[in-house]
C-alpha cells in the first residue's frame, strides 16, 4: 500500500454532497491559476478521505460482537447478517456503482452455494468457495453479455426471468443439488485444516469475508476504476464518446457482483451444513435491493448497514414479526420519498438541516 | 497550411428518422489545423450531422478520418483516430468531480480496471499521478483548476460547458467537434471562449463548430458550410457565407 | 385432437388474464412512462375482494364484481398519489423502486388480512362446460377470453377515438411537447393509475374460479404479463395482447406434449430468448439520440 492511501490531507469533503452548492462562490472562468498546477498535489478527493481507519473501526466492531451476543441462535442472527452483508455488497457493484438494476441474486447466491458444495467433494472448502465465488461471477457474467443491449426495465425484467428459471432448473437438476432433498453434510468452513464449526468460529468466517469484501469496494473506491464506472453508469453512449469501452466495463462489474454473490453462497452452505432449494427465493433478491437502498447507494458502508439493520430489525421488533414486509415497504417509500441517500446520508443531512437552521 | 489528405472526410451522410430524413447526402471536409463552421436554422440537421460523425445514430455514407475509414454507428469508433466532441447540452457528470470528469476521458488506458485496483496498485498509482497532472493543466486552460474537487453538480451552466471542453482536451484530440459551445454564455464568456479556442486552433488543433452566433463564427472560423433541411446550401470563407442570398434566405425563411 | 384443443383453451385462459394485466401496464406505460411492479399484486387484491364480498358476505356476484373493481380503482389512484406524483422529477428508477416497495406493502396487508390458505370462489356461470371438438371447455374459460377480448377492443376504442385517448398518445409519442400543449398530466395519471389497477382486479376475479387465490398469485402471472409486454412492444396493445395469448399457448402445449416438469419455465425461457435476439422487445421502438 502506498503512502498515498493513508496519508492526511487537509482537505476533507464528501464526493456527490448535495449542499456543496451553498458554500460556493461563483468564480469567473477563464481564471488560469499557474501556482496552483506547478507541481500539483491535485488529486481526485477520495484519497483524503479515512476509510481505512473506518474499515479498521469496522473490524474491531465485530470482533467484539460475541461478547454481546451469544448462543446459536444470536449469533445465527450475526451469521446471516453478514452473509446479506456480502449479498449487499455484491448487489452494490452491479446496482449503485453501474446503475443495473438486477433480480439475478438469489441465482447467484443459489450457483455459488451449489458449486461450492459439489467442488469441495474433490478439494475441500477452499476449492469449494473460489469454484462458488467463479461459477457465481462467470454465470453473471454470460447473462449481461447475452442481454448486454437491454435497456434498464427490460434487463430488469430478464433477471427476474433469470432468478425464477435459476431456481427451477437448480430444483430439476437432482444430481447437482439433491432436488427437492437438499445436499446433507456439506462439509464445515475450514482453514488450514482447522474446521470452524461453533457458532461463534462460523459468524467469525462470515464477517472477515464479508469485511474483506468491503476492503476490496474500498480499493475500488480509491481507483481509476470507480470513477468511469461511474460514468459509464451516468451517460454510457456520451461515454464512448471520450474513448471508455462502456459495455466490457459493465460486464465486470456485474460479475464481480455476481461473485461476491457466489462467495456468500459458500458461506451459506458450508455454515449450515445443509442446503434445499428452499433455501433460496426471489424474495431474496428483493431483500437485497431493499438494503442497499435503506443503507444507502453512495457509500460503500451503505450495503452493511442495510443488510444489519433489515435483518435486525424483525429481531427487535419480535412482536410484530408479522409486519416485517409491511414495515421493509414503508422503509423503503420513506427512503425513496425522504431519503434518497439512505441511512449513511443521515448524519450528513442532520448536518446540512442544522446548518440551514442556524442561518434562519 | 493544407495538406492532401483531409483530417476529416464526409462523404454523402444520411441519416434518416422513420419517414423524415434529418441529413440529406451532406459531404464535408475538415483540413489540419483548420476551422470549419457549421450553420444553419433549426431543424438543418447539424447536430445529427455530428451525430452521425461521432457514430451515436445510424447513418449512412463514410466517414474518413486522416484517409482511414471509421465505422458508422458505433460511439467509440472515432475516438481511435482522436476525434472528439462536446454537446449541446453539457454532458458532465453531477456526481463526480471536475477533475474526475476530465480524468474519465484520459488516453492512457494502462491500469485503470478493476484488476489493478486490487492487484497492481503501485503501477495504477504511478499512471493515476501522470494523469492527475495532466487533468489538472486541462482544467486550468479552461480556468477550472480551482474547482478541481467540485462536484460538477455545483457547477454553473458555463461553468459545465468548459469542463466538457476540458474533458474534450485532457483527451489530446486532433480534431475536436463542438456543439453551440457558446450557448447559454454571455458575451463576455463567449468573447473568452473564442480566444480559447482560437489558441488552441493555433497550436495545431482542428475544429468543427455549430453556432449560431454570427460575431462567434467571424472570429474563429476559416470556412463556414451552411445546412437547410439536412442539405448543404452553401459553402466558402464567413463573409461569402453571409453575403450569399440563399443563405439569407434560409434564415429569414426561419424567421417567418 | 381434443387433448390439443383443451390445451390451447387453457392457454387462452391463461393468456387472457395475463394479458388484462399486461394491457394495464401498456396503458399506464403509455400515459407516464411508469412500469408498475403492483399490478400483480393488484390482481391478487382483486381475486380476494371478489372472495370476501361474494363468498365470506354473500353479495351478489355482479355487485360484488362492481365493487372490487372500483375499490381496485381506488387503490390505482393511491399508488399514483403515494409512489408517482411525489417523485415525478426524480428518476425513473426511484418510481419503479417505490411501486415496488407499494406492491410489497400490498401484499403484506393481503397476508395479514386474508392469512395464506387459498380461496377460491364458485364460478359464476356454474360448472357447466362447452364442449369443442371433443374437448369440454369450462364456461368460466369462455367467459374469460371474451372478456379479454371485449376490453381490449374497448381499450383501442377508449384510445383511438375518444380525446383523453389522444392524450394518452401524444403522452406515449413525445412527452415534452405533450406537456407544452398543456395536456392536464395529473388528471390523465390518476386515471390511468386507477384504470390499470381495475384491469388488474377484473383479471383476480376472473381467475380465482379456476385458481385459488393466494398472495402469490399475482406475482407469478405478473411475469408472464412482463413477457407478453416485453415481446409485443412496451406501447403496442394489440401486440401485447398476442404475446400475451401466444406464450400461453405455447407453454400449455410445452408443457403437455413435451416436457411436464419445467411447466413454469417456459414462458421464462421464451422471455429471455427473445431479449437475447433483441434486446429491446420484439417491436422496434424508433428512438432519436437526443443530445
Amino acid at each position: 500500500m502506498s503512502a498515498t492511501d493513508s496519508s492526511a490531507s487537509a482537505v476533507q469533503s464528501t464526493v456527490g454532497a448535495p449542499d456543496v452548492q451553498s458554500t460556493l462562490e461563483a468564480s469567473p472562468v477563464g481564471q488560469v491559476d499557474d501556482t496552483r498546477v506547478a507541481g500539483t498535489g491535485i488529486r481526485p478527493v477520495i484519497f483524503a478521505r479515512h476509510q481505512f481507519i473506518s474499515w479498521g473501526l469496522a473490524v474491531v466492531l465485530v470482533a467484539i460482537v460475541p461478547l454481546f451476543v451469544h448462543g446459536l441462535y444470536g449469533l445465527g442472527v450475526a451469521k446471516t447478517a453478514g452473509l446479506f452483508a456480502i449479498l449487499s455488497l455484491g448487489f452494490y457493484y452491479q446496482f449503485a456503482l453501474s446503475g443495473q438494476f438486477s433480480f439475478a441474486t438469489t441465482a447467484f447466491y443459489a450457483v455459488g452455494a451449489y458449486t461450492s458444495i459439489w467442488a469441495s467433494q474433490y478439494g475441500g472448502f477452499l476449492v469449494g468457495f473460489l469454484a462458488g465465488i467463479v461459477a457465481a461471477g462467470l454465470y453473471a457474467a454470460v447473462i449481461k453479455l447475452a442481454l448486454r443491449r437491454s435497456p434498464l426495465i427490460q434487463f430488469g425484467i430478464a433477471t427476474l426471468a433469470v432468478s425464477a428459471l435459476s431456481l427451477i432448473i437448480l430444483r430439476e437438476w437432482e444430481s447437482f443439488t439433491g432436488g427437492g432433498l437438499g445436499r446433507y453434510g456439506v462439509k464445515p468452513v475450514s482453514l488450514f485444516g482447522y474446521d470452524l464449526v461453533t457458532p461463534t468460529e462460523q459468524f467469525y468466517a462470515v464477517a472477515a469475508v464479508a469485511l474483506i469484501g468491503i476492503f476490496l469496494l474500498i480499493l475500488f473506491e480509491r481507483s481509476p476504476a470507480q470513477r468511469d464506472l461511474v460514468f459509464v453508469r451516468d451517460m454510457a453512449d456520451v461515454a464512448r464518446t471520450t474513448g471508455l469501452r462502456s459495455s466490457p466495463m459493465l460486464v465486470v462489474a456485474f460479475a464481480l457482483g455476481g461473485a461476491y454473490m457466489g462467495a456468500a453462497g459458500s458461506l451459506l452452505a458450508h455454515t449450515a451444513g445443509f442446503v434445499d432449494i428452499t433455501s433460496f427465493s426471489i424474495a431474496i433478491s428483493l431483500d437485497v435491493l431493499l438494503m442497499v437502498l435503506l443503507g444507502g447507494v453512495r457509500s460503500v458502508w451503505g450495503p452493511p448497514i442495510g443488510a444489519v439493520v433489515l435483518i435486525l430489525l424483525p429481531e427487535w421488533l419480535r412482536s410484530i414479526a408479522d409486519y416485517k414486509d409491511l414495515i421493509y415497504a414503508g422503509v423503503i417509500l420513506l427512503v425513496v420519498l425522504v431519503l434518497p441517500g439512505g441511512l449513511v446520508s443521515l448524519p450528513h443531512r442532520i448536518r446540512g438541516l442544522r446548518r440551514a437552521k442556524a442561518r434562519s | 497550411m493544407s495538406t492532401a489528405v483531409p483530417l476529416l472526410e464526409c462523404k454523402r451522410i444520411s441519416v434518416r428518422f422513420g419517414g423524415v430524413v434529418a441529413v440529406d447526402e451532406v459531404s464535408l471536409e475538415v483540413h489540419p489545423g483548420e476551422v470549419l463552421g457549421l450553420v444553419g436554422p433549426n431543424g438543418s440537421g447539424k447536430t445529427t450531422l455530428l451525430n452521425a460523425v461521432s457514430g451515436l445514430v445510424r447513418a449512412r455514407g463514410e466517414v474518413l478520418v486522416d484517409g482511414k475509414r471509421v465505422s458508422l454507428g458505433r460511439p467509440g469508433a472515432i475516438v481511435r483516430h482522436g476525434v472528439f466532441r462536446t454537446y449541446q447540452t453539457p454532458q458532465v457528470d453531477r456526481e463526480l468531480t471536475c477533475l474526475e470528469n476530465v480524468l474519465v476521458a484520459s488516453p492512457d488506458r494502462a491500469h485503470r480496471g478493476a484488476s489493478s485496483a486490487f492487484m497492481l496498485r503501485p503501477r495504477m498509482w504511478a499512471h493515476d499521478r501522470a494523469r492527475w497532472q495532466e487533468a489538472a493543466a486541462a482544467l486550468n486552460r479552461v480556468g477550472l483548476v480551482a474547482k478541481a474537487n467540485v462536484p460538477a453538480a455545483g457547477l454553473s451552466y458555463g461553468e459545465q460547458r468548459h469542463l466538457e471542453i476540458a474533458r474534450a482536451l485532457h483527451a489530446q484530440p486532433e480534431l475536436l467537434l463542438m456543439d453551440e459551445p457558446a450557448a447559454g454564455l454571455n458575451s463576455t464568456e463567449s468573447h473568452r471562449l473564442v480566444g480559447l479556442l482560437r489558441e488552441l486552433s493555433a497550436e495545431g488543433l482542428s475544429l468543427l463548430v455549430i453556432e449560431h452566433k454570427i460575431s462567434f463564427l467571424e472570429e474563429l472560423c476559416d470556412r463556414i458550410i451552411v445546412l437547410e433541411l439536412g442539405r448543404q446550401i452553401a459553402a466558402g470563407t464567413p463573409s461569402e457565407v453571409w453575403a450569399n442570398p440563399a443563405v439569407m434566405a434560409a434564415y429569414l425563411g426561419e424567421a417567418k | 385432437m381434443d387433448r390439443f384443443i383443451a390445451l390451447v383453451a387453457a392457454g387462452v385462459a391463461q393468456g387472457s388474464i395475463a394479458a388484462l394485466i399486461a394491457l394495464g401496464i401498456v396503458l399506464l406505460h403509455k400515459a407516464t412512462g411508469v412500469v408498475n411492479f403492483a399490478q400483480g399484486d393488484l390482481l391478487t387484491l382483486g381475486a380476494y375482494l371478489a372472495v370476501f364480498f361474494i363468498t365470506d358476505h354473500g353479495m351478489n356476484t355482479l355487485l360484488g364484481y362492481a365493487l372490487t373493481l372500483i375499490i381496485a380503482f381506488m387503490v390505482g389512484v393511491g399508488i399514483e398519489r403515494i409512489g408517482y406524483a411525489p417523485l415525478r422529477k426524480q428518476s425513473l428508477l426511484a418510481v419503479v423502486i417505490s411501486t415496488f416497495a407499494l406492491a410489497l406493502g400490498l401484499r403484506s396487508l393481503l397476508i395479514l388480512w386474508f392469512g395464506t390458505d387459498l380461496r377460491t370462489l364458485p364460478p359464476p356461470l356454474g360448472n357447466k362446460v362447452l364442449h369443442i371438438g371433443g374437448a369440454a371447455i369450462p364456461y368460466q374459460t369462455v367467459l374469460i377470453a371474451v372478456v379479454m377480448l371485449v376490453l381490449f377492443v374497448a381499450l383501442e376504442l377508449l384510445l383511438h377515438r375518444t380525446s383523453i385517448g389522444r392524450q394518452v398518445r401524444a403522452l406515449a409519442a413525445d412527452r415534452e411537447t405533450a406537456l407544452l400543449q398543456g395536456i392536464r398530466v395529473n388528471r390523465l395519471s390518476i386515471l390511468m393509475f386507477g384504470l390499470s389497477a381495475s384491469l388488474a382486479a377484473l383479471g383476480g376475479l376472473l381467475v380465482v374460479p379456476i385458481i385459488p387465490a393466494s398472495p402469490e398469485l399475482g406475482f407469478t402471472l405478473l411475469l408472464a404479463s412482463f413477457a407478453a409486454v416485453v415481446l409485443g412492444g412496451f406501447d403496442n396493445v394489440g401486440g401485447t395482447v398476442l404475446a400475451a395469448l401466444a406464450v400461453a399457448i405455447t407453454q400449455q402445449l410445452l408443457t403437455g406434449y413435451v416436457n411436464h416438469d419445467y411447466s413454469e419455465a417456459y414462458p421464462y425461457i421464451i422471455l429471455l430468448v427473445v431479449l437475447i435476439l433483441r434486446p429491446a422487445g420484439l417491436i422496434r421502438q424508433s428512438t432519436s439520440v437526443r443530445y
